[in-house]
């Protein structure tokens, strides 16, 4: 479903020379997984994630998104995609039902089938009550929720958070994780950046942390803790951001296992 | 807390410092768009002060003389009406620029938990709304203030007297629009935009039914002398001796006075009157300070509270007929352009302050256009012909000039604005080609009617050719066109995402840059299609012999101009849109 190969993303920088903000990683996650990218801030989860959404062209690499290249076929890999970002926004001027059903129809829904899935997300995210409200005048929690019905209508099979719950009161980030597992377990392929631990453990499958650009190891929560012999994941989770990279990503297969 | 001196000097060093920082980065990071900014404002000046000369020079040769009674009627009409106009638009820009910088600003909000009072926030921030909203007054004024002196001679004094003049005037207005603002948000905060929305109204309603008062006179008396005294009693509130625009005015006018020629009690001296008027300005200026103050002192908390905590009710929003009819307009264009030319007009319909500025403005203009009819003098056939070619020729090129400004402020921003839900437009699921492409429809269509409809008012109201409304409405839709691709395409081409203000990023220098290009357009534009074609009936009206407008020599020059015409529309709707896309293409959303 998802397909990350020796990607690599450089940012020019006159002054401080070009900056490796992902170098050389590469992991798969595929449908009914939830895939989780951990790391602190700065260590490449969101430009890996903005890569595979198209946002951003690798500099090298391959990445794949159910079998459609990230950068020769952008639309596709679009279709393929809801994306829920920390970087909430709306229109200030559309009502949530109009700005949910504007990007349905831009995914080529229409009519009945449009109008019944909406409903369903609706319900499903308890919007009913904000559907003709207009985006200027919805809280944090609201346009969160809009957000995610926009990225849910097109039912598509990779839905990618990333670190979506930030900002997020305590009921609105429940709802939001409580979403993700349900996807997860509807068969959807889930990709989750986060750096909070109890999210990690409740829903992730799987896991790559990622410290300065490169992923420092990879597997299941409990794959991780033995191997490292921790038993608590947050002192793993530190332990392996904090520590120097592991020498580039060649060594990683295509599986995100660890090369022996 | 800090004594009152102490914290205005904090307040002062913040000033200080980041005025530097800004001024700072901007020599650092953006020469050559702040050079080009100043020197076409400097440009701009030249212009206006050309135009204030000649026209000042002109009333000079054709009215009278300094010192003439007619000339100094005219002049004083002139000063008050133009100061008074512009107090009243000063009024209203300080306390709109207040009521942002106080009551939606991050920055005030962080004021506020400081131990500072209410009256040092409402001060530091006057500053800034004087600042802005009256250097638009000084581009206008200066000018104008120069070019009267030079036509009137007048001594060194009235020069060194225009600046302190001007500055005291102005916080007088800034004042009247803080202590109104302050007010309204206190005691009726969930009726503000409803009060500003009436007193708006009022005053351009008084204005429009001023404007019309003036020119409805017969036909054949505009202009006479009865005519020109009902216009001095008309607008005879301007020169009320309660404005303080009647005192920088009288101030002005005394100043350029030349010395008397017989001797006069001192307080009756042009000089020392125009100083008891600056005296009466800046003590005017001091009192609305301490009023302001004092009223900031007993409200802005109270008021800052009125507003966060005033009741919201969900605002609510739906599909309206024009909506519908917005949508059949747009079917003929691909589903996804569609779309996106319905979401871009759904906003754009439902933020006032986008749409009530073209109102005013093409509102105004349709007002002009329809009683232009009223100047001409049709007993005489050659000048009836020349005017009407002349003023229908005009009309033209102010519809493209303001034009061109409508798409530098409102069509070039268009893809900076995005940058803040920089994944809306990342992840549509449509080429960037599409979504640039379905913007310079939005543009070009949505100039396009109301620009044709005006150009065809002022012409049918003006009775020309048809051959002239042919050539109009061709040579309006090139103009509507080119200007919605230099627009759009410069917009993708030099987005400024770090920018959420659309004024501020249409006066940066991609902005600056679409303007002059516009205007030059605009220019050539009109010169190719349409002037050939006036010069054309001009001639024929007065039976002129000239060489260059014989049959076929005209007919060849209509057909390369309008040929011209369309390869440079083509080219300048075309190379900046490809630009436009090309970087659009290109761009990374971090």
């Amino acid at each position: 479903m998802i397909e990350v190969v020796g990607l690599t993303k450089v940012y020019p920088d006159l002054a401080a020379g070009d900056f490796k903000a992902v170098d050389r990683v590469s992991f798969t996650a595929s449908s009914g997984e939830a895939f989780g990218l951990l790391g602190p801030n700065g260590a490449g989860k969101t430009t890996v994630l903005r890569i595979l959404t198209t946002l951003l062209k690798p500099t090298s690499g391959v990445s794949l998104v159910n079998g459609f290249d990230c950068v020769r076929q952008e639309e596709l890999v679009r279709n393929q995609i809801g994306f829920i970002s920390v970087g909430t926004a709306v229109y200030d001027r559309m009502t949530a039902w109009e700005f949910v059903e504007y990007f349905g129809q831009l995914h080529g829904m229409n009519g009945p089938k449009l109008h019944e899935r909406m409903e369903w997300l609706f319900d499903k995210l308890g919007m009913q009550d904000l559907r003709d409200t207009l985006g200027g005048k919805m809280s944090t929690g609201m346009k969160q929720k809009t957000s995610i019905a926009r990225a849910l209508v097109h039912d598509p099979p990779v839905i990618i958070f990333d670190e979506a719950t930030n900002g997020l009161d305590a009921f609105a980030a429940r709802a939001s994780l409580k979403i993700v597992s349900e996807l997860r377990d509807a068969g959807k392929c889930v990709i989750f950046s986060t750096h909070i631990m109890s999210e990690v453990e409740r829903l992730c499958d799987r896991i790559a942390v990622m410290s300065h650009g490169r992923i420092v190891d990879t597997g299941t929560p409990e794959e991780l803790c033995d191997r490292h012999g921790e038993n608590d994941l947050e002192e793993l989770f530190f332990r392996l951001a904090t520590s120097e990279p592991s020498p580039p990503a060649d060594a990683l297969s295509v599986t995100g296992e660890a090369a022996p | 807390m800090l004594g009152a001196a102490d914290e205005a000097r904090l307040m002062r060093r913040l000033r200080y410092q980041t005025v530097r920082a800004q001024l700072k980065q901007v020599l650092t990071t953006a020469r050559l768009r702040t050079g080009l900014v100043i020197l076409l404002s400097v440009l701009f000046w030249i212009a206006l002060f050309a135009m204030f000369y000649f026209g000042l020079e002109f009333l000079v040769k054709h009215v009278g003389p300094v010192g003439d009674q007619y000339h100094a009627q005219t002049i004083e009409f002139i000063f008050h009406l133009f100061f008074a106009s512009l107090n009243v638009m000063l009024i209203f820009s300080a306390g709109i620029i207040l009521y942002s910088g106080l009551f939606a600003s991050e920055e005030t909000r962080f004021l506020l938990t400081q131990p500072l009072r209410p009256e040092r926030i409402v001060q530091h921030k006057l500053q800034e709304a004087t600042l802005f909203s009256s250097w638009g007054f000084f581009l206008l004024a200066s000018p104008l203030t120069i070019a009267y002196g030079l036509v009137a001679e007048a001594p060194w004094h009235y020069y060194a007297l225009i600046g302190p003049l001007i500055l005291a005037f102005v916080y007088i207005p800034s004042g009247i629009g803080a202590a109104a603002c302050l007010l309204l948000i206190r005691y009726l905060s969930h009726l503000r935009l409803t009060v500003a929305a009436l007193v708006a109204s009022l005053a351009v309603g008084a204005a429009g039914w001023a404007i019309w008062e003036t020119v409805r006179t017969p036909q054949a008396e505009l202009f006479g002398a009865e005519w020109f005294n009902d216009t001095l009693r008309r607008f005879r509130f301007t020169q009320s001796e309660m404005l303080p625009s009647s005192w920088l005015s009288n101030a002005l006018l005394d100043a350029a006075s030349p010395p008397p020629t017989i001797p006069l009690p001192l307080d009756q001296t042009p000089a020392v009157r125009a100083l008891m008027f600056l005296a009466l300005l800046v003590s005017n200026a001091l009192v609305c300070q301490l009023v302001v103050v004092t009223i900031a002192k007993r409200t802005f908390r109270r008021a800052f509270s009125e507003l966060e905590c005033r009741p919201r009710a969900p605002r609510r929003a739906g599909l309206t007929t024009i909506d519908r009819v917005a949508g059949w307009l747009f079917r003929p264009f691909p589903a996804p352009v569609q779309l996106i030319l319905m979401k871009d007009w759904r906003l754009l319909r439902r933020d006032p302050v986008q749409w009530s500025q073209f109102l005013i403005f093409f509102g105004l203009l349709g007002l002009y256009f329809l009683n232009i009819n009223r100047f001409s003098a049709p007993g005489s056939n050659l000048n009836h012909t020349a005017w009407i070619n002349t003023v229908s020729f005009l009309n033209l090129g102010v519809v493209g000039l303001i034009l061109s400004t409508f798409t530098t402020r409102f069509i070039y921003p268009m893809i900076s604005l995005e940058g803040r839900r920089f994944w809306i437009l990342g992840l549509l699921p449509v080429s960037r080609r599409t979504i640039l492409w379905s913007k310079f429809l939005f543009a070009a269509l949505g100039s396009l009617g109301p620009c044709g409809l005006l150009i065809l008012t002022s012409d049918l109201v003006l009775g020309v050719d048809p051959l002239v409304v042919g050539v109009h409405q061709f040579t309006m839709m090139l103009l509507c066109v080119g200007l919605a691709g230099l627009a759009v395409g410069l917009g993708a081409a030099m987005p400024d995402f770090r920018e959420s203000s659309p004024s501020k990023i249409a006066a940066g220098f991609g902005g600056t840059l679409n303007l002059v290009l516009s205007a030059t357009y605009i220019s050539l534009i009109v010169l190719l299609t349409a002037l050939p074609c006036h010069l054309y009936l001009v001639a024929q009206g007065s039976g002129l012999n000239v060489r260059f407008l014989e049959g076929s020599r005209l007919i060849g020059w209509l057909i390369g101009g309008a040929v011209t015409a369309l390869l440079l529309a083509t080219v300048t709707t075309i190379v900046p849109l490809r630009r436009g896309i090309r970087a659009f293409n290109q761009l990374e959303f971090y």
